[in-house]
């Protein structure tokens, strides 16, 4: 492949994902210039490794890329949040308060602080689900473990949103 | 599979972080600029091309030093062994002019038998023989006089083809080099190196 054809395959690919590389490292750094840089690093990887490029699933494969870069960055600046130290291990039932709750735009920031307060395991189930809005599937490709983890990932961390949600309405 | 439908719009859509417009040109940029950079062979390549140059330069040098003057390396201990046997006073293990005495002496000391034979009628007296070492074998050397010069000359088998005489001069030593009969000489003297060739003649026979 020449370089002037990887920068169009390039740009036909990855470019199209930038809002969601950028979404996922965003949130899961919560910092805005690191989120960029780790964008800017993880397209250069995705170039390099053009070759083995997944053309089925090109947003799976940079936001796996992104996801990588976002862990180091967070374990480098010592932020995240071992699995191990949460405590909550009971499975909180879904319900449609969340859906309902994001009407104003004060819900929205409501919302959006309770993920931001969720541990990084159930903050980037959510995020690549109940935001970006990809498949199950492609969310156990990305996170490399199997759908049923993703599932209750996904399950625990709405939970825990809503507790948190629940909580806050409680102060108002 | 439910599982794997795609795109539905998601919940907290609304939440989205887009990403700002000039991270677009900034990751273009950054994937052009990788893209006009050199491969990472080249990279490597350039930046170790003198290492590995004279690397390859020192193996070369080596192999050369190690096997052009092999012939040059023996000739050098050809001398030195016959200054060591001049000086020590250890020219002659067995001390006789008897061809018969000296050629026997040698027997179960080295796994070849070299000729031995006295040249006195021709000028050149068997002195008698000895063991030496050259080129990391045990070599037979006979000692002859003619006149007031000793002649040390050493004999070894070499699988070798025959090969004609090899003059050569160190340090005002004649050297004479040959191969005949599957035997290397080496005749080495003080002495001119026409009488050496010689003597040469009579002991290669």
């Amino acid at each position: 492949m020449s370089r002037p054809q990887a920068v169009a395959r390039f740009e036909h690919l990855c470019l199209p994902h930038l809002d969601a590389a950028y979404n996922l490292a965003r949130w899961l750094c919560r910092d805005d210039s690191a989120a960029q840089d780790i964008v800017q690093e993880s397209c250069l990887r995705a170039f390099k490794a053009m070759g083995r490029f997944d053309e089925q699933h090109p947003r799976a494969w940079l936001l796996t890329i992104v996801r990588n870069q976002s862990y180091n960055w967070l374990k480098k600046s010592a932020r995240q949040v071992r699995l191990d130290d949460l405590e909550d291990d009971t499975l909180v039932e879904l319900s449609d308060a969340t859906d309902t709750a994001i009407e104003t735009k004060q819900d929205i920031e409501a919302v959006r602080a309770a993920i931001a307060e969720l541990p990084e395991v159930f903050r980037e189930v959510i995020v690549l689900c109940d935001i970006e809005g990809l498949p199950y599937a492609q969310i156990a490709k990305i996170i490399s473990a199997p759908i049923g983890t993703v599932m209750s990932r996904l399950s625990r961390g709405r939970g825990m949103l809503k507790k948190i949600l629940v909580g806050t309405n409680h102060d108002r | 599979m439910t599982v794997d439908k795609t795109d539905m719009t998601p919940k907290y859509a609304a939440l989205r972080h887009t990403a700002p417009p000039e991270l677009h040109d900034r990751v273009m940029a950054a994937v052009r600029q990788e893209a006009s950079m050199p491969p990472v062979f080249m990279i490597f390549y350039r930046r170790f091309a003198p290492m590995l140059a004279s690397f390859i330069l020192g193996i070369a040098l080596t192999f050369y030093v190690q096997t052009i003057p092999a012939t040059d390396r023996v000739a050098n201990e050809v001398v030195a062994n016959h200054v060591r046997s001049l000086m020590a006073q250890h020219l002659t293990d067995v001390v006789s002019s008897d061809q018969h005495t000296v050629k026997p002496w040698f027997n179960g000391k080295i796994d070849f038998a070299p000729t031995v034979k006295d040249f006195a009628s021709q000028g050149f007296a068997l002195l008698g023989g000895r063991l030496d070492y050259l080129d990391n074998h045990t070599v037979a050397a006979l000692s002859y006089q003619h006149a007031k010069h000793i002649i040390n000359v050493f004999i070894a088998p070499d699988a070798g083809d025959d090969t004609a005489l090899k003059h050569l001069s160190l340090r005002g030593y004649n050297l004479i080099y040959t191969r005949k009969s599957h035997m290397a000489y080496w005749l080495v003297s003080d002495l001119n190196a026409q009488d050496l060739q010689t003597l040469t003649a009579l002991v290669v026979q």
